[in-house]
């Protein structure tokens, strides 16, 4: 080996792609105010939604695989209840029964990857991982705040 | 970018008359979030799948309304629904969803629905690397230096 060459610093993705996509995680709503026992009965999540403006809630039963509740999909659930009997049982089902697994993410993925794995799973949200963790739930709504209301005319850009 | 490049079409539509039902099912076969609902070639309202589910919902104690019949989408739609034409800017339809918490914005041109633009053709355009938050930035200053003068 000659002396004084240092070998090439490998990147992990193209200088461009580091400078001009945002990360995942930087546009995924964190976990945690979403997070709600897989007990929690439906219609203290369809409240507990509602008073926060949620549309998603975050189902966590004791593992690393968190399950992510919509508000349609539990509207879904009681609309097809088969009479009041059964939507009055529906209605006292705990969250963990309906809530459903969705893709998961590295969370400093650049964002557009993420966006593009989303669509070819055919699903609108993520759950982003760091380090084996569950850290991030990535949404549609969360890509259309990130890119539509970072920064507004008359104020500076944050970076 | 202009809405029109990126819009969904053809438009599936509904009409007022139809029921809940009807509707419903063309959510499912086409994986649509909301419907478009036109009378006489004219948008008049937009039904979303949380309309339509909470229409079928028994409110209270109202122990009939689980199997009331034939509720029709124009009885549970948003009336008077935003839109805008194909030449509108992207950005400014992103944030009018964001502003209104939309799925879908109809498109109109001439008073007639072309298309729609949803959450999806938005991703579909970030994933592209087609549109990024700058995109969004440099467009609304110029819009705002256009309002200027």
């Amino acid at each position: 080996m000659t002396t004084g060459e240092r070998a090439p610093v490998v990147l992990a993705a193209p200088p461009e792609v580091l400078d001009d996509d945002p990360r995942a995680r930087d546009c995924a709503d964190p976990l945690e105010p979403l997070l709600v026992p897989a007990a929690l009965r439906v219609p203290a999540a369809l409240a507990l939604m509602r008073r926060r403006g949620l549309d998603h809630l975050v189902v966590r039963d004791g593992t690393h695989q968190p399950r992510v509740l919509s508000e349609v999909a539990l509207l879904r659930r009681l609309a097809a209840a088969a009479g009041p009997e059964d939507h009055a049982r529906r209605a006292l089902e705990s969250v963990g029964l309906i809530a459903r697994a969705v893709p998961r993410l590295p969370a400093d993925m650049p964002l557009p990857d993420a966006v593009a794995e989303l669509l070819a799973a055919d699903d609108d949200m993520a759950v982003l991982v760091h380090a084996g963790e569950p850290v991030a739930l990535l949404t549609a709504g969360s890509v259309l705040r990130a890119i539509g209301t970072t920064r507004r005319p008359g104020t500076r850009s944050p970076r | 970018m202009r809405a029109g490049d990126i819009i969904s079409r053809p438009v599936t539509r509904v009409a007022p008359d139809a029921t809940v039902t009807e509707a419903a099912g063309l959510l499912v076969e086409h994986g649509y979030s909301a419907l478009p609902v036109v009378e006489d070639g004219r948008l008049v309202g937009i039904a979303t799948e949380a309309d339509m589910v909470r229409a079928r919902i028994p409110a209270g104690d109202d122990a009939t309304a689980a199997t009331r019949p034939a509720v029709t989408v124009g009885e549970v739609m948003t009336r008077d629904p935003v839109s805008r034409t194909p030449d509108s800017d992207v950005a400014d339809v992103v944030g009018e969803m964001l502003d209104r918490r939309l799925r879908v914005v109809p498109i109109v041109e001439d008073g007639s629905l072309v298309g729609v633009l949803t959450r999806r053709d938005v991703l579909r355009c970030v994933a592209q690397r087609r549109l990024t938050s700058a995109d969004v930035w440099h467009d609304r200053l110029d819009l705002a230096d256009r309002e200027r003068g």
